[in-house]
């Protein structure tokens, strides 16, 4: 078994699946641990918002649509940025701090000109058009994570509603909770466990890159996404004896078994950060849902025995196929 | 070779379908059928037994005036007695065992939420989770197993957690640590020293034959927990005025972080505990020129360039480090 890339070069020459004498990869390919990049994602998050405020600040826009053409020339310098030079470590941070802010801005431009379920959805679109363009990873990954979860508040917002966050009692039936969380999560599923199928195709492709990112961020949205789509009715402060059945409080359990789903699909691809990720997701997960109001602490007891019973048995059978 | 490297080759030496297959064969870039299966079972029981121990725990907390206190406690001491049970005929380190003991764990924190609720002992919300982290000691030894003691280390975080920001009046802490004539920065210091503690503790015993329970990820949870109570005593002192006469504090964090930092980089090992250091200091750095300035455009230019810059700069070298100590790892 090859454990680098120069090995793995050597050992493909002598099978004959490189031409012999083909050299060995640049060292800028040296795997980036996961705490570095994520370092860089939030560093260049912050100051992004920090540029939009200073930018705000300088040109004072009066209205929502001002910031339009704000958003659309920090895109733009962001793209230009990173197309130039690839290998500046400065210029990457400042693309990224400009791609987010004008991100921003266009989704602030949206936010004052339509409905919640309508800023969702340009929010989605906005977020697969820089999946699309943006010619680099870091920049890929955080646009596919963010369109997950853009999908999932614009499922959520058309079909419940939107409502305020500490604000009206909403009652949110069984039904209609189920059928919200399916179509939000079943495609993103599927997704998943297609790109995980057919990973030695697109790796051979020109898509890799998209491919790899909308991959990495399906999962980090399968494993920590609801915390970002909570059903934010459920949080209602009114007392209990005026609180509403609202079943969107099954969402952080069902999220656990997202986060268990993506914890398995992590194992798949090797990503222990993925993993690790998935983990503190599932037991966030379990915390959000005993706070979450909208259904009685007794049914969500009964709902996390059986829910441990089956996997118990699931071990079980497991265990005994193996044997066999 | 991670998949980011994969990736990077198939690109550089334009591989095709075939050869991609080829190379992830030679990397066992996907796991086996049985290696799958021994995942899945491992995940199935963890998840099993951790949803079973919340369902307990919701159980007892809903109060269900069906079910009296009484019933609730044989609840809980049955579940007790027979997680003690199965690990006593299956002791730890094999796996019914550590499950059992796990269980026992969950069960004895509800144990003694019921208790509380119940005799209203009058104690605050910390003593709980403190009492909780004193009695699971044992059986988290008993454990041998790292996914329990990530447990406790989470119990007894909360634990000082509260008992720092939420100042109670009262209890063990309360007593030994100033009896509330100590100011918050102060009292930061004890939840960033035992974490360190608990870090340095895993570091000496992976040299050790408990190695198997010290893991990795264990170490670096303490390391990172204790950087961010470090941290917000730093963000605390900058933004509190109220916070007086505690420049003994800061410079005791300040001692702590640079013989912690020196250590690190002597031992020339592990680079998450280094970029844990480096997005704290950045942290503090970007609140002292927030603090120093005004809601204008100067300010927010300073901190975005500030954030670019520092993390620039800290990225590469960063990336130094993880290619030199990776080629130094025997």
């Amino acid at each position: 078994v090859s454990h680098d890339g120069e090995s793995l070069t050597r050992a493909l020459i002598e099978r004959g699946v490189l031409a012999d004498g083909v050299g060995p990869m640049p060292a800028s390919h040296t795997q980036r641990p996961w705490f570095i990049g994520a370092l860089l994602g939030m560093a260049g998050w912050l100051a992004g918002l920090f540029v939009l405020l200073f930018v705000a600040i300088l040109f004072k826009p009066t209205s929502p649509l001002q910031f339009v053409p704000i958003g659309l020339v920090l895109i733009a310098a962001a793209f230009a940025l990173y197309a130039i030079d690839k290998e500046s470590a400065f210029f990457d941070q400042l693309a990224l701090a400009l791609s987010i802010a004008g991100q921003s801005a266009l989704i602030w431009a949206a936010e004052g000109n339509t409905t919640d379920g309508g800023t969702a959805a340009l929010t989605l679109v906005l977020q697969l058009a820089m999946l699309a363009i943006m010619p680099n990873r870091l920049a890929k990954l955080i646009a596919a994570f963010f369109a997950c979860v853009a999908w999932a508040l614009t499922i959520r917002f058309t079909m419940t509603g939107a409502d305020e966050l500490w604000g009206r009692n909403q009652a949110v039936s069984l039904a209609s909770s189920l059928t919200a969380w399916f179509i939000v999560w079943t495609p993103l599923v599927i997704a998943a466990e297609g790109l995980i199928r057919t990973e030695t195709q697109w790796v051979a492709t020109r898509f890799r890159g998209i491919a790899r990112a909308a991959l990495t961020g399906i999962l980090a949205s399968l494993a920590i996404a609801t915390w970002f789509t909570e059903p934010f009715a459920s949080l209602s402060l009114a007392p209990p004896g005026e609180q509403r059945s609202n079943w969107l409080a099954l969402w952080p359990l069902l999220a656990v078994v997202l986060a268990l789903f993506a914890m398995f699909c992590a194992f798949r691809i090797r990503s222990s950060a993925l993993i690790g990720l998935a983990i503190a997701g599932a037991l966030l997960h379990v915390s959000h849902f005993y706070y979450l109001l909208g259904t009685t602490l007794l049914i969500k007891s009964c709902l996390l025995l059986a829910m441990g019973s089956v996997l118990l048995i699931a071990s079980v059978q497991l265990r005994k196929g193996a044997r066999q | 070779m991670d998949r980011r490297e994969l990736d990077a080759l198939a690109a550089h030496h334009n591989l095709s379908h075939d050869d991609v297959q080829a190379a992830y064969g030679l990397v066992d870039a996907r796991p086996g059928a049985a290696e799958t299966r021994a995942f899945l079972i491992q995940l199935s029981r963890i998840a099993g037994v951790l949803s079973f121990g919340a369902g307990i725990v919701f159980f007892v907390a809903a109060n269900w005036q069906d079910f009296g206190v009484f019933s609730r406690f044989a609840l809980l001491e049955v579940v007790l007695a027979i997680s003690v049970g199965l690990a006593i005929w299956q002791p730890a380190p094999l796996v019914m065992g550590r499950l059992a003991l796990l269980v026992a764990f969950v069960a004895t924190g509800a144990l003694l939420a019921l208790f509380g609720q119940t005799y209203q002992t009058g104690a605050d919300l910390y003593e709980l989770f403190l009492m909780w982290a004193a009695l699971g000691l044992p059986l988290v030894l008993a454990s041998q197993w790292s996914v329990a003691w990530g447990a406790w280390l989470l119990v007894l975080n909360i634990s000082l957690s509260l008992f720092c920001f939420a100042r109670p009046v009262g209890g063990w802490f309360w007593f030994a640590f100033g009896r509330g004539q100590l100011q918050l920065v102060e009292l930061l210091l004890i939840p960033t020293l035992a974490n360190f503690g608990c870090w340095a503790l895993v570091e000496f015993l992976r040299k050790t034959r408990w190695r198997q329970i010290a893991t990795a990820w264990l170490g670096r949870l303490a390391f990172v927990v204790a950087t961010a109570f470090a941290t917000s005593a730093f963000m605390i002192a900058i933004f509190d005025d109220g916070q007086q006469g505690i420049r003994m504090a800061l410079g005791a964090f300040l001692v702590v972080g640079t013989l912690v930092s020196a250590y690190l980089l002597s031992r020339r090992r592990d680079v998450l505990p280094v970029a844990a250091v480096i997005a704290s200091a950045i942290v503090i750095g970007a609140c002292l020129i927030g603090d120093n300035g005004t809601a204008d455009t100067s300010t927010f230019f300073a901190l975005a360039l500030w954030f670019i810059v520092t993390s620039t700069v800290s990225g590469r070298w960063l990336m130094s480090l993880v290619r030199a100590w990776r080629q130094e790892a025997p």
